[in-house]
């Protein structure tokens, strides 16, 4: 994690890990890596969780829940796990400085729930030792347990010298660097005149301004800088190609939008608008937006005109030859021929295509009509037509 | 709030470096519709019109009383297996240009607060006030 390796305030402790693997002996064996160096910016976590923490109203006290003879390198390692989707990526995104870490609160989550596996396991490893030791187990067990914990202590109290390289940073320590900035504000100058002082603020003004735009167009080198390839989706073919043949002729290339353009505003110069109301009429009628007479109610139907009336109105005939002479489906038949015949709305296609779809359609549900007596045997021309 | 902004922008990253992501529409598409209810009426209105000469035949198998009652209860059963926006029921009448679900001027299928407006401006042929 890019935050242990910023810090420069780490915290070496090798002592307490230590020295407790050597007392537990072979007890924990998923924590080996007790007996490593471990190195981490012990402050810097503490205070980080425990601020984030506060900062997602869940308030827990890490100074109490962690046992300080728990390597740090373990827990960070888990963290990162906890943190990241996989180790592999925990890895891959240490090499490439790019993090994208869950939220604080599972980060404290994570924290807590660890703290108190390690804790338990701790508890455990002291049970196991006592018990294999024998005697008064529960008074190994606490003394054990006492042992390590109060470590954490006298390692942060007395251990000085070998456990801490640097103090935590303080705040103080942080001003004591700093210098309050008594440098008088740029002012004008009062020996300066009116044309000086508006010819610096305007100086000043294009200055930013040029700054403001190249800027900009480094970004916009940034955007295209081999991350858009033009030529690399299919194109949309709203741009049509010049035809190259023409410019081989001498001529110049036809814009054809130019052209069209170019035509309009001629037969607008040349074209009056109407002078008076009937004029307009006259245009309106050319243009179809009124009648033309003699008033004709079928104006427009030019395609229908064609079609012999009683194409649309005798529509029977089209029934010989697959509709059974007598019964239900006969009438029913007829009726749907009256019916067409009376709508003025639709093409004669169409009704054609109505009485086709009933023709399929009752084709299909012979047996069923024969079942239900609709159709008779020696009446049964559904059948013939259909072969 | 971190988090997010770094997502974002690894989103954006990835957009730009995979062509076939970045034919994608990113931007929000304009429609010449108002709003979604629209299109969801103007869908509905398009199966109403894909299966309604379907619909008709059929209906009028149901509703006759000379084919024998088998044949009508099939064709009960295909109505009912016709998609539930095919029946115009499911549609409703909306202003052309707002939306408007209520308040309409069947005729010129508007609003009658964008109707009164153009007719306040003269844009509507053959519309005069009231006078006598």
């Amino acid at each position: 994690m890019v935050f242990v390796e910023d810090l420069e305030d780490l915290v070496v402790i090798r002592d307490a890990q230590h020295r407790s693997v050597e007392v537990l002996g072979g007890a924990l064996p998923s924590l080996e890596s007790f007996t490593g160096l471990s190195v981490m910016p012990r402050e810097a976590v503490l205070s980080l969780v425990a601020t984030h923490a506060a900062e997602a109203g869940n308030v827990y006290n890490f100074r109490d829940c962690m046992c300080p003879s728990v390597p740090y390198t373990y827990f960070l390692e888990n963290l990162e796990k906890q943190l990241y989707c996989s180790p592999s990526d925990a890895q891959e995104s240490r090499l490439t400085g790019n993090q994208t870490p869950r939220s604080w609160f599972s980060i404290t989550l994570t924290l807590t729930v660890l703290m108190l596996k390690l804790y338990k396991s701790l508890v455990s490893a002291a049970q196991d030792v006592a018990e294999t030791l024998g005697g008064d187990v529960k008074q190994t067990e606490s003394e054990l347990l006492q042992k390590l914990l109060s470590r954490s202590g006298n390692s942060e109290s007395t251990g000085q010298e070998e456990t801490t390289a640097k103090p935590a940073m303080n705040l103080s320590d942080l001003i004591a660097g700093m210098k309050v900035d008594h440098s008088p504000k740029e002012t004008a100058l009062p020996s300066e005149g009116r044309a000086q002082q508006v010819r610096r603020i305007l100086s000043r003004h294009g200055a930013a301004s040029q700054q403001r735009g190249a800027r900009l167009q480094g970004e916009e080198r940034e955007l295209s800088d081999g991350r858009v390839n033009l030529f690399d989706s299919p194109p949309m073919g709203i741009l049509k190609p010049i035809n190259k043949s023409q410019p081989q002729n001498g001529e110049v290339p036809v814009l054809k939008t130019w052209q069209r353009l170019q035509e309009r505003e001629l037969k607008m110069a040349v074209t009056h608008p109407p002078s008076n109301i009937y004029e307009e009429m006259i245009q309106w009628t050319d243009q179809g937006k009124l009648w033309k007479f003699p008033i004709n109610n079928e104006q427009g139907l030019e395609e229908e005109a064609k079609v012999f009336f009683a194409e649309h109105v005798f529509l029977e005939r089209h029934l010989e030859g697959w509709c059974p002479p007598r019964g239900p489906v006969r009438h029913f038949m007829e009726l749907v021929c009256v019916g067409l015949s009376k709508n003025p709305y639709i093409t004669v296609k169409d009704k054609l295509e109505h009485i086709e779809w009933y023709r399929h359609y009752l084709e299909d549900k012979k047996v069923l009509l024969a079942e239900a007596g609709a159709i008779t045997e020696d009446s049964s021309s559904l059948q013939s037509s259909a072969q | 709030m971190a988090a997010l902004f770094s997502t974002v922008f690894r989103l954006r990253g990835y957009v730009i470096n995979n062509s076939h992501v970045s034919n994608l529409q990113v931007q929000q598409v304009r429609t010449k519709y108002a709003d979604w209810k629209m299109i969801r009426d103007l869908k509905r209105r398009r199966t109403v019109k894909q299966y309604a000469v379907e619909k008709l035949r059929i209906n009028t198998l149901r509703k006759n009383d000379i084919l024998p009652h088998e044949i009508r209860e099939l064709a009960d059963k295909e109505i009912s297996a016709l998609p539930l926006n095919a029946h115009l029921t499911r549609t409703h009448k909306r202003c052309a240009l707002t939306s408007r679900p209520r308040g309409l001027v069947h005729r010129w299928q508007l609003s009658r607060i964008v109707w009164r407006h153009l007719a306040d401006y003269n844009k509507l042929s053959g519309v005069q006030r009231a006078m006598w």
